[in-house]
């Protein structure tokens, strides 16, 4: 499409029925060509609570988010990181881009500490993101709570767990499916702001899958054979092949 | 009724006298904490044990818009502490003292004609020692006047020159050093209670009273306190202590009475109480923040007020920085301590997640298995360092991927040749 009618497009005064509610969200760039156009206003929402649902810790959602957060630390805005599932490892967060010096990572002893440092992070308005991982679901109360934080403070939210999308309703606005596939990962919209997206966006990784250029017989294991495999378990629609 | 009576004597003058024991320690701690207090007036505040303040305010009359709002300021700030307080004010530290001593309680201190005034204080009601007074009643003396005529080479001849010299620097002919107040960094009062308290709303009361102290305390400092810390002490020895978190950092005594007690009904007695103590030494700055230009409604962005309350509720250790070290064993090459020098950005690729300890990973069928068989991706990249250290690695990095799609990060023991993962590409 092109970059003029995508700008005519976003005028609020033209109705398109595929498309998204006409109060398009104040948002930051989520930095993914291919993530952008399912996400309602083009990025991540401000002054909102997100909510990212990843199969496995470790299955892709950094991949997600580290572009944000590197363009926000670089812009000078804090971000702060509350129980992770394991150490954010600083050289490759340097190398995303992300400027160490804005990002804080916090380790709450229980469930109900993580809680209160998010909504206390989520108050403040030099943060510009709070990505706080959780391990149960959150009481529809809490969820609330962090909501409420985050449009006082006008930061972006995130929070994480490790689940399948298991029906369970949540007050965010906005929530996606998390889930490595061959080759990439598969990011899958939940709920959004206006028409429901189904089909899952594949984000390929950086450094395409090689075959190892030496080593011994049993380390070459054909990862094409399996990959439409993997893919047919992950969605049953098929993947929009962006980028 | 007057002081240096026998308690039997003063129960005969009357009979429904309620006796109370005098506590210096006590008296000195409440002085010390309402110069606190009085430090948001003034930044000159000097102690006048037992039972006076001097504050220096010529400085500071012009930004309180002059004398009697300045008055009526302390005086109100006084009562809602329930504290009666006498004002004197004069040029000088110790006629201002001798004023206050001797000034009615509803009267608004005044300026004009004080060496007049001075002159007129009757002597028996100055803080001057039993001997000086009863030599001086026998001389014959009853107003300050009086004595101030009389030549003062004789004075110092019969009381002493440290008399003479008071007397001049009462009356502002010698200077009189007075040594500044400093507070103290943290908030700490101990009440040692006359009677036991076995009910935990009347510990409302005490507590009432002791944030009423710490709230003055902050006024006078600039600061918030986001953590109480009550301990109580029991019959027996025992003791107990309750920590109140307050959601943000306030010194609103009305906010953190209604938080404690909300604590306190949750919080049963295990002996009766005879000493309350307060203690808050996590304090914030609260004052000197840049306001919004539309009011309070974005509050103050200070991130690091932030890390100060995530610290001060999670422990120090919970709230972390992460640095790159220049070094190539990838679990020393990350810090949350600032490293000496600065590590060059990295050529080859890092996953996002670390894991804490190296997970030792089994082999099905020769090759390395977590949860699903993994397929080495790319070139090794071998690390072989730290032989100078003692935690020597020498090892060969892979990335992996496995029918899932998640990738690893594994490496191979060059010694014996296990398998271990290290980290995930998130």
């Amino acid at each position: 499409m092109q970059a003029a009618l995508t700008e005519v497009l976003k005028h609020p005064a033209i109705w398109r029925g595929d498309g998204f509610s006409h109060a398009l969200p104040e948002v930051i760039d989520c930095q993914h060509a291919e993530l952008a156009p399912i996400l309602p206003g083009g990025g991540w929402p401000k002054a909102a609570v997100t909510e990212l649902l990843a199969s496995r810790a470790g299955c892709g959602e950094l991949k997600l988010l580290l572009p944000a957060l590197a363009a926000l630390t670089q812009a000078g805005k804090q971000v702060v990181l509350i129980a992770p599932p394991h150490i954010p490892y600083a050289p490759a967060w340097q190398a995303a881009g992300v400027d160490l010096r804005k990002l804080t990572w916090v380790v709450p002893d229980t469930e109900f500490d993580a809680l209160w440092a998010c909504e206390q992070s989520l108050r403040e308005p030099a943060c510009g993101a709070v990505i706080s991982w959780f391990k149960q679901p959150l009481s529809d109360r809490n969820a609330r709570r962090l909501q409420l934080a985050a449009e006082k403070g006008g930061g972006s939210g995130f929070v994480l767990r490790e689940a399948q999308h298991d029906g369970q309703s949540s007050p965010f606005v906005l929530r996606l499916g998390v889930e490595s596939v061959a080759g990439g990962v598969a990011v899958r919209v939940l709920k959004r702001r206006g028409a429901p997206h189904l089909r899952p966006v594949f984000l390929p990784h950086a450094t395409p899958a090689r075959r190892p250029v030496y080593g011994r017989n049993h380390h070459v294991v054909a990862g094409t054979a399996s990959a439409p495999a993997a893919a047919q378990r992950a969605a049953s629609a098929p993947y929009a092949y962006a980028g | 009724m007057r002081s240096g009576l026998r308690r039997s004597a003063a129960q005969a003058l009357a009979a429904q006298l309620q006796l109370a024991r005098r506590q210096p320690e006590q008296e000195a701690a409440l002085l010390a904490n309402l110069a606190t207090w009085a430090l948001q007036f003034t930044p000159t505040v000097c102690l006048d044990p037992p039972a006076g303040l001097l504050l220096e305010i010529e400085g500071c009359l012009q930004y309180f818009q002059g004398l009697e709002r300045l008055r009526s300021l302390i005086s109100a700030g006084l009562a809602e502490m329930d504290l009666p307080v006498r004002l004197g004010l004069a040029p000088t530290p110790l006629a201002a003292s001798w004023f206050a001593l001797t000034a009615d309680e509803a009267a608004p201190p005044c300026f004009d004609d004080w060496q007049h005034r001075l002159q007129q204080l009757p002597l028996a009601a100055l803080p001057w020692p039993t001997a000086w007074q009863d030599s001086l009643r026998e001389l014959g003396l009853r107003r300050l006047g009086e004595l101030l005529q009389l030549p003062h080479a004789e004075l110092a001849l019969r009381f002493g020159s440290d008399f003479t010299q008071m007397l001049a620097q009462a009356c502002g002919q010698q200077p009189d050093p007075r040594r500044p107040f400093i507070p103290p960094e943290h908030f700490a009062r101990r009440l040692e209670l006359n009677w036991h308290i076995e009910q935990v709303e009347a510990l409302g009361f005490i507590a009432r009273r002791l944030l009423q102290e710490l709230a003055a305390f902050l006024l006078g400092r600039g600061l918030g306190v986001q953590q109480l810390r009550w301990q109580l002490g029991h019959e027996g020895g025992q003791r107990s202590e309750l920590l109140v978190g307050l959601g943000q950092p306030t010194r609103a005594a009305e906010a953190m009475l209604a938080i404690t007690r909300e604590r306190l009904t949750r919080f049963t007695l295990p002996a009766a109480v005879h000493s309350v103590a307060l203690l808050a030494d996590s304090l914030h700055r609260l004052d000197g923040e840049a306001l919004g230009l539309f009011g309070q409604g974005q509050a103050q962005a200070d991130f690091q007020l932030l890390r100060a309350r995530l610290a001060a509720r999670l422990g120090e250790d919970a709230v972390r920085e992460l640095h790159c070290v220049a070094d190539h064993r990838p679990e020393h090459a990350w810090s949350s301590r600032p490293p000496a020098t600065s590590a060059p950005s990295l050529r080859s690729e890092r996953p996002g997640w670390l894991l804490p300890m190296p997970l030792a990973l089994e082999t099905r069928a020769e090759r390395p298995w977590y949860g699903e068989p993994l397929t080495l991706l790319g070139r090794a990249e071998r690390i072989e360092s730290g032989w100078w250290d003692g935690a020597s690695v020498a090892r060969d990095y892979w990335q992996a991927e496995g029918p899932s799609g998640r990738r690893y990060w594994l490496y191979q023991q060059r010694l014996d040749g296990a398998w271990f993962l290290h980290g995930l590409f998130a």
